[in-house]
């Protein structure tokens, strides 16, 4: 299990991460949202022991992870760059991470390597975005570790590639209980993958819990009232993150369960009233929204 | 999702046992491996080369030594070698500098120290294997020299020479090999110091740069405003100890100097023992700069890479330092002006733009130059109300010395440029009191006199004003280990102590068995070059001289075999049996032997040696050689000085010139009022008196004379000699034959 408890990072005068406490089971895929710049990468940088707090604690399985190479050993980090393996072969990288790693399976990594075709003995820098990818997820993979941690994993992987990449993180959770904890754009992969997100914004975490109950805790409203209104002030009894009209067909976007939803909205009568499911994509668009991260907001 | 084949793997493969900081080890030389290639090469370049070069130089040319486009070849090596080692520092210890490499390395499972030690490890055994294996090779080819060579003769200008080629190479060569090894340690460590305080590449070479030629020059500059000007110390050799052992361009310049010391002979006892007194202090300085790199390492963090500086206190030292030494080479230019202080905020501004990446908080940069400017001008006054905090008068306790090393040009010591060392309590003692004497009368005389101006220890022709009997350089070797040293100009107080000092046994001895020795080699020398050479077989090498007499040469065939034995026999016991009324008055009519222009000074007492000589009819010719004699006046070679030509020094010395020993350096330097009396040339029978009393007067003058009484003195070509009172009359006869010539003032 990953733990961080009231984690806070600075740089500078800058707070990175302030005050942050998440939790990850173990053996679940865990996803972090954000803006650019919330601070996944750093909250990624410190469970893999490269950053260290300024407050709070960084746990796995209830050890600290800073400069404590047998937790280390159970922990694998993959950043959003390649270039830092340019120098190396396939297999010269592999013998690298062998060495680190004592769970390295040779079966693994042969099996893999074969599925994608990577070659063992040219440079990685002459391998194309994609393969570079590939190759470190199947090292990473081949390492056996527990933990697993991805920034921006799917960068560059074509479509069919992705597929295949996600297959092999979902069999290593089944087979092993591979905790895997993922920071990406792409709300799409999010979705498919992840048990568990947490969206972060300007170093807090604004929300973290299963992605059902994200999903089951955000919709969108699409309703006609007898009576006009024209603001979301108008809907004191509602979360509402965001207020739309469009003739007299409201568009809201609201907190809470359909249930709740429908049984504060029914005092107001409405004439129609549709409860819409939100994808990953547009609950994050709308949650940060109402931070004042949106399209408007940002000059 | 179908699943991959992972799923239907074979049960879990057993943990292997993984050792992370050997693996990182093995990857630090892996990944250095093409810059290893090329260090072997160009260590193999250097002395294993240079070997090659001296056997095929044996076998086919008519020397055995290398060439000299080898030697250039080698150095240029071993230079591009050494500094390779920044290059490995800087690529193993990249994360520190490079964002793209922080969390491939920084997310392994290693500790913050296994890191760094793996990683120092790693590159220092990429660094310096090739040189040990380099030098194996070299071990190895100097054995092959040793099994073709050694004991050949070989030609140089038709004489055969012996060939020795591993004796008097290997102790060098392993010195060599210690002391590279050191230096290169040096040199990696330091990179790596700096590495510890920088985040960026450019500041990680810039600065690596910066320091190697920052610490020597911080040293010297320091050393030169502090005790640069202090009466008596040898900036110089303070200089030399301090650089030789804090820098790995220093380093270099410390074991090439003691090599230069001692190099062409023999490595001794002695010679080892510099060489680890040069050895043991740049160890020491490397282990705290590796001790300071580490503990830096420590606290650095992955954020600091891409910055500057991760240690900002660094930049400011180096800063400050070369503020320092701006300052201090305008000082010492003497041209410490409002130009020079804008010259330097210049600088510092280009430092801090460029440190800054661009102008920010241009008066924080400002207050921080008046800060540094200010800082170096309180250290520079300090030093110079504390006489350089202490140094002027410092003077160890008996207790704190084990032994004084003195080189002395009075007494005995003008005849022979030995280095004397006392071990005695009662030597150290006096030598002790002479360098108390010489500070008090620093102290208690005005300034205008003993002012740095007119000091000059370098300067052996003193000061005007100040009478000086010799110059004396003290090295003190302390209990510690460590070493003072100073030269000063004595008068004659201090002198008669070294009189002294002349006096003891420990010193008779020394002289007696130097000068045998000497006497002894020199003539072995002869006898082994008469097998291979004409000169010293048919030649005269042999002279027996006295001033202004026929000289008389010999061959080696007119001396018996054991010559030298005799004579270095009868040497010895004459300086032994000396009496301190003989040493005191030594006389004039000395004459010297020279062996192969080898001189041995023999006076007039030394019964045992005239004895010898008179034995094979050597000795000198009693008659002068009139002709001689009168060219030689001449040519003004004889200046007379009565007690009157040295009024006025009274003012100076401050105790009366009533006592004063031949060594005074009156002539030249007199007081402003004074000239030169030369004698004269005259001619016909004039010219046959004044001869004729010259030779009385040379005859009984005295080359060693004290005494209370006002004495006229005679200076013989520069060499000074006092009349004894009861020529003084002959001497005011001859006084009355000189001229005067004005001297410049």
């Amino acid at each position: 299990m990953i733990e961080l408890k009231g984690v806070t990072k600075r740089f500078d005068s800058f707070t990175a991460l302030d005050n942050v406490d998440l939790t990850v089971e173990t053996g679940t895929a865990f996803g972090l949202l954000g803006s650019n710049g919330a601070g996944k990468s750093t909250i990624l940088r410190l469970l893999s022991g490269i950053y260290k707090q300024e407050g709070g604690e960084v746990l796995i399985d209830g050890s600290e992870v800073y400069s404590r190479p047998e937790v280390k050993e159970r922990v694998f980090f993959i950043n959003d760059e390649t270039i830092q393996f340019g120098g190396y072969t396939l297999k010269a990288l592999k013998n690298f991470y062998k060495g680190f790693y004592p769970n390295f399976s040779e079966e693994i990594f042969e099996k893999l390597r074969d599925t994608i075709k990577l070659p063992l003995d040219k440079k990685i820098d002459t391998f194309s975005k994609g393969m570079k990818r590939q190759a470190i997820v199947i090292i990473a993979l081949a390492c056996r570790t527990d933990y697993l941690l991805l920034d921006e994993a799917f960068d560059g992987l074509d479509p069919t590639m992705r597929i295949i990449v996600k297959r092999m993180l979902v069999d290593a959770m089944l087979d092993r209980k591979l905790t895997t904890v993922i920071s990406s754009h792409n709300l799409k992969e999010i979705n498919e993958v992840c048990d568990s997100v947490a969206l972060i914004h300007h170093g807090k975490v604004l929300f973290s819990r299963d992605l059902d109950s994200v999903k089951g805790n955000i919709h969108k409203i699409q309703a006609v009232f007898p009576e006009e209104y024209t603001e979301k002030e108008a809907f004191p009894e509602l979360d509402v993150l965001h207020f739309e009209k469009s003739k007299s067909v409201l568009y809201l976007i609201v907190r809470g369960s359909e249930e709740e939803i429908r049984e504060k909205l029914a005092g107001k009568n409405p004439v129609v009233l549709d409860v819409i499911p939100l994808s990953l994509e547009e609950i994050f668009i709308y949650e940060m929204e109402g931070m004042g991260y949106d399209v408007n907001g940002i000059k | 999702m179908m699943s991959t084949a992972l799923s239907n793997e074979k049960p879990m493969e057993k943990p292997a046992k993984t050792n992370p900081f050997r693996q990182n080890f093995l990857e630090q030389l892996i990944r250095n491996k093409k810059i290893t290639i090329m260090i072997f090469i160009l260590h193999l370049t250097a002395a294993p080369l240079i070997f090659i070069n001296v056997i095929a130089n044996f076998f086919n040319k008519e020397y055995a030594e290398p060439d000299d486009l080898m030697i250039a070849l080698a150095c240029i090596s071993t230079a591009l070698a050494a500094l390779a080692g920044i290059v490995i520092a800087i690529n193993t210890f990249d994360h520190l500098c490079k964002r793209s490499r922080v969390d491939m390395c920084l997310s392994l499972p290693l500790s913050t120290n296994q890191k760094f030690f793996s990683d120092f490890l790693g590159g220092l055994a990429a660094y310096l294997a090739p040189f040990f294996a380099a030098e194996i090779i070299g071990l190895l080819i100097t054995g092959l020299g040793f099994i073709l060579c050694e004991g050949k003769t070989y030609v140089v200008y038709k004489n055969p020479i012996e060939f020795e080629f591993f004796k008097p190479i290997m102790p060098y060569y392993i010195q060599l090999i210690i002391g590279g090894a050191f230096i290169m340690l040096m040199v990696y460590a330091l990179t790596v110091l700096v590495m510890s305080c920088c985040g960026s590449m450019f500041e990680c070479i810039f600065y690596t740069a910066a320091a190697n030629g920052i610490i020597p020059a911080i040293i010297a500059c320091f050393t030169y405003l502090t005790i640069g000007d202090i009466y008596g110390v040898d900036f110089e050799n303070s200089f030399i100890k301090a650089i030789s052992t804090t820098s790995p361009g220093g380093g270099v310049f410390g074991l090439v100097y003691v090599f230069n010391e001692f190099g062409g002979n023999e490595a001794t006892s002695e010679e080892w023992k510099e060489f680890f007194f040069w050895l043991i202090p740049l160890m020491l300085v490397t282990a705290v700069m590796l001790a300071g790199a580490f503990l830096l390492y420590r606290q650095r963090r992955a954020e600091q890479v891409g910055r500057p500086f991760a240690f900002r206190l660094f930049y400011h030292i180096m800063a400050f330092c070369v503020i320092f030494c701006l300052i201090s080479l305008f000082d010492g230019a003497g041209e410490l002006s409002v130009g020079a202080f804008i010259t330097c905020a210049v600088i510092y501004m280009i430092m801090e733009v460029v440190a800054n990446r661009g102008f920010k908080k241009i008066w924080l940069t400002g207050i921080r130059f008046v800060g540094m400017t200010a800082a170096v001008l309180v250290i520079s006054s300090v030093s110079d109300a504390t006489d350089g905090f202490g140094t002027l008068y410092r003077v160890p306790s008996a207790g704190n010395v084990s032994s004084i090393t003195i080189d002395s040009r009075g007494g005995q010591m003008e005849d022979y440029s030995i280095e004397f060392t006392v071990k005695s309590p009662e030597n150290i003692q006096r030598i002790i009191d002479i360098h108390k004497g010489e500070l008090e009368r620093f102290r208690a005389t005005d300034n205008n006199v003993y002012s740095y101006d007119y000091v000059r220890n370098y300067d052996y022709n003193d000061t005007v004003g100040k009478i000086t009997c010799g110059r004396i350089n003290i090295e003190y070797h302390l209990k510690t280990g460590g070493k003072l040293c100073r030269t000063y100009s004595i008068c004659l107080d201090e002198y008669l102590k070294l009189l002294e000092v002349e006096r003891t046994d420990e010193y008779k001895t020394a002289l007696a068995e130097f000068l045998s020795e000497r006497v002894t080699d020199q003539f072995n020398n002869i006898i082994t070059n008469s097998r291979y050479s004409d000169y010293y077989k048919f030649d005269n090498v042999i002279s027996v001289t006295k001033l202004y007499t026929q000289e008389k040469e010999y061959k080696l065939t007119n001396v018996p075999d054991d010559f030298g034995d005799k004579l270095a026999a009868a040497l010895y016991a004459d300086i032994m049996e000396e009496t301190d009324e003989e040493f005191y008055r030594a006389s004039a009519p000395k004459f010297h032997i020279l062996i192969d222009g080898m001189e041995v000074t023999v006076y007039p007492h030394y019964k045992n040696t005239v004895s010898y000589l008179a034995s094979l009819d050597m000795l000198p010719e009693t008659e002068y050689n009139m002709s001689s004699l009168k060219r030689a006046i001449s040519n003004e070679e004889f200046i007379i000085s009565s007690p009157s030509d040295r009024a006025g020094f009274e003012n100076y010395t401050g105790n009366g010139f009533d006592k004063y020993s031949s060594t005074i350096y009156n002539s030249r330097y007199q007081a402003y009022n004074s000239q030169v009396k030369y004698l004269r040339s005259y001619y016909g029978s004039e010219s046959d008196t004044i001869a004729y009393k010259l030779t009385i007067l040379l005859e009984n003058a005295s080359s060693r004379y004290i005494t209370e009484e006002s004495c006229y003195t005679l200076n013989v070509s520069g060499e000074e000699y006092v009349i004894p009172p009861e020529y003084t009359e002959l001497a005011e006869e001859l006084y009355d034959y000189c001229y005067t010539e004005d001297w410049e003032q």
